[in-house]
């Protein structure tokens, strides 16, 4: 892969008592928005961290481009990021902290006023860190992120502390990033803003990979479609629909069925004369599949 | 990997050109980091009001020692029962109060590098703050994600620390210069700048900001944590100001009968800066400036160097 993919593998990282990261792999393409799921404490941070070169491995590597983070020229202008926690001195301006940055990556501090008017900030850029709300405080991030025009981001939970609009503004800015071609990384642990947002999605509990694939097809590795049947005679149609599928009874009479499509159901009923009052596709989401994916892994640990 | 349609093609990305001298991207970044908060200011003022209480000090000090010496109706009588030897004592510091020469010599040296004391202190605190400020404000992670090659930065932020060492010297320097210049025109003396023994003591007041800054810098490389490496600091110095030479005098008397002992309280830094700085021996058993400029130059070095070698391997979360 000679593009500008994040790849890793076999990453894992011990803390005292914690396996925080456990013998993980995966790949991320470029032109893409990924999603990286996982409960609270599923080790998230500390892969991206790995990822990053801020945290040591116990074992495994991790590339961008097929290079290490450490080994890039000019880290920032190859890979932007956005980290919980990664502050800014409460006494500085924003703009300041992003000119000292500026400084240390060789870029024309002009740069730091571009990005600022991107994020939005510019009309804060002058005061202090200290009174930055939340959501400033993570556009900050973000400008601080993209002052080198990056071709591969890193974002960790960037949604924190946003209002949904700033949702909606840093969903279609990841969106077009990815569309120039970029690679887009984004944790997270809003299922539905990522069923919006992301291509594919790499979803991780207790430190170890869960499943990885395009949003379409992590859902449909959960079992497809199901289908909601309401009709006067249950027993009938679940006895010609026979062993291929699984039907559960819902609370009000219904029946939901996993394993056939509507066309199959509407020919088994009308074989066995079994009247039809109702018949719809039970959209599953990425928030249910997750659920089902991780449950019992989602414990803090 | 999957098929995908061909992405668009890429929208205008703009051009951002190289600037800043590779090696010395660091050094002003770290300098922006300095100068873009409050500390710069405190730290400057504080430098001011310093220097400027301490030069009233010491030309009050100066304006009564050199009237002594001026004053030419002052004749020498020993005191009643005293020995010969006591006399003779008596006599050449009798001669030393009344000698105008070294005592403008004397005066000079003090009201030229007037504010020492505090000076060292805060260029010490200075140089432990550009390190333990990122820890503080969790400016490490976006440090060294511009800059992965962490040792890159300790020695980015050395050369930023003994630059600003430098300007603090420079400026308290220049005002002092200012003042004895003034001091000395209005009392009619020379003002010795002339003289090696004054010339000695602004060079090793520069020398001495530098190592301070050096050893806090030092300090600050090992003890990341913002208030555990202030704390051990001040205890550095003023400790040793304070209560240092008294524990050698006690081991000395108490414990290990040896003039060495006494020589060898050289290894704590604050006697190791007065050793250096002192025009004559500091004690009769003290030891040569050198050994001082080694033992604050082997401080800091030792505790830069295992800071280092901690923080290639720190965990940044
Ligand atoms: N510095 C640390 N020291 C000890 N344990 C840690 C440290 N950082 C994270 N952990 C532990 O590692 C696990 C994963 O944490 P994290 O990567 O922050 O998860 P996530 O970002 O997915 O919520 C958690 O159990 C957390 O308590
Ligand atoms: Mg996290």
């Amino acid at each position: 892969m000679a593009d500008d993919g994040i790849a890793v593998s076999g990453l894992t990282k011990l803390y005292k008592n914690v396996r925080a990261v456990d013998d993980l792999s995966f790949t991320v393409s470029p032109g893409r928005v990924t999603g990286f799921l996982g409960p609270n404490g599923a080790g998230k941070t500390t892969t991206l961290r790995m990822v990053l070169n801020l945290v040591r491995p116990t074992a495994g590597t991790t590339t961008i481009g097929g290079r290490r983070y450490a080994d890039l020229t000019d880290p920032i202008r190859k890979v932007g990021a956005l980290l919980e926690a990664s502050g800014a001195h409460r006494g500085r301006t924003g703009r300041n902290h992003l000119r000292m940055l500026c400084d240390a990556a060789g870029i024309p501090v002009s740069r730091a006023d571009d990005v600022l008017t991107t994020v939005g900030l510019t009309s804060a850029a002058d005061r202090k860190f200290k009174g930055y709300s939340l959501g400033m405080r993570q556009r900050l991030g973000i400008a601080a992120a993209l002052l080198g025009d990056p071709d591969v981001l890193i974002l960790d939970e960037p949604a924190n502390g946003l209002d949904p609009e700033g949702i909606r503004w840093m969903r279609d800015l990841l969106k077009s990033l990815a569309d120039e071609g970029r690679t887009v990384l984004v944790s997270s642990h809003l299922l539905s803003e990522m069923e919006l947002l992301a291509d594919d999605v790499v979803i991780i509990a207790a430190g170890k990979l869960v499943q990885q694939g395009t949003v379409a097809e992590v859902i449909d590795s959960a079992g497809g479609a199901q289908m909601l049947v309401r009709t006067p005679r249950p027993e009938a149609l679940i006895a010609e629909l026979g062993a291929a599928i699984t039907a559960t009874r819902v609370e009000d009479g219904a029946l939901r069925i996993v394993g056939a499509d509507g066309p199959t159901i509407g020919a088994a009923a009308m074989r066995v004369g079994a009247e039809i009052h109702e018949l719809t596709v039970e959209r599953r989401d990425l928030e249910n599949v997750f659920l089902q994916l991780t449950a019992g892994k989602a414990d803090i640990r | 990997m999957t098929a995908t349609i061909q992405a668009p093609p890429a929208a205008q990305r703009p051009v951002i050109a190289h600037v800043g001298i590779p090696g010395l991207r660091l050094v002003r970044s770290e300098i922006r980091k300095i100068t873009t908060t409050n500390a710069w200011w405190l730290f400057g003022i504080a430098s001011l009001v310093f220097t400027g209480f301490a030069l009233f000090i010491n030309m009050s000090e100066a304006a009564q020692h050199l009237a002594r010496a001026r004053d030419t109706t002052a004749v020498f009588r020993p005191g009643r029962g005293m020995s010969p030897a006591e006399i003779a004592a008596a006599k050449a510091e009798f001669a030393q109060l009344h000698d105008l020469p070294l005592q403008a010599v004397n005066a000079a040296g003090n009201i030229f590098t007037s504010g020492q004391f505090f000076g060292l202190l805060l260029v010490m605190l200075l140089g432990t703050l550009v390190i333990t400020n990122e820890f503080q404000y969790q400016t490490a992670t976006a440090t060294f994600l511009t800059t992965p090659q962490r040792t890159r930065v300790v020695f980015g932020k050395l050369l930023a620390v003994l630059g600003l060492g430098f300007l603090f010297w420079l400026v308290t320097r220049a005002v002092s210069f200012a003042a004895g210049l003034l001091f000395f025109h209005n009392i009619g003396l020379t003002n010795s700048l002339g003289e090696w023994p004054v010339q000695r003591a602004i060079i090793f007041n520069l020398v001495a900001y530098l190592l301070w800054a050096l050893l806090g810098f030092g300090l600050g490389t090992l003890i990341n944590s913002q208030i555990g490496a202030v704390v051990t600091a001040m205890i550095i110095y003023l400790g040793g100001f304070v209560g240092g030479m008294g524990v050698f005098n006690l081991i000395r008397s108490f414990l290990i009968h040896g003039d060495w002992v006494l020589t060898s309280a050289v290894v704590m830094p604050s006697i190791a800066s007065q050793v250096m700085v002192s025009p004559e021996k500091m004690y009769a058993e003290a030891a040569p400036w050198w050994v001082g400029v080694l033992v604050m130059t082997g401080w800091s070095l030792i505790a830069g160097a295992i800071g280092i070698a901690l923080n290639r391997r720190r965990d940044i979360t």
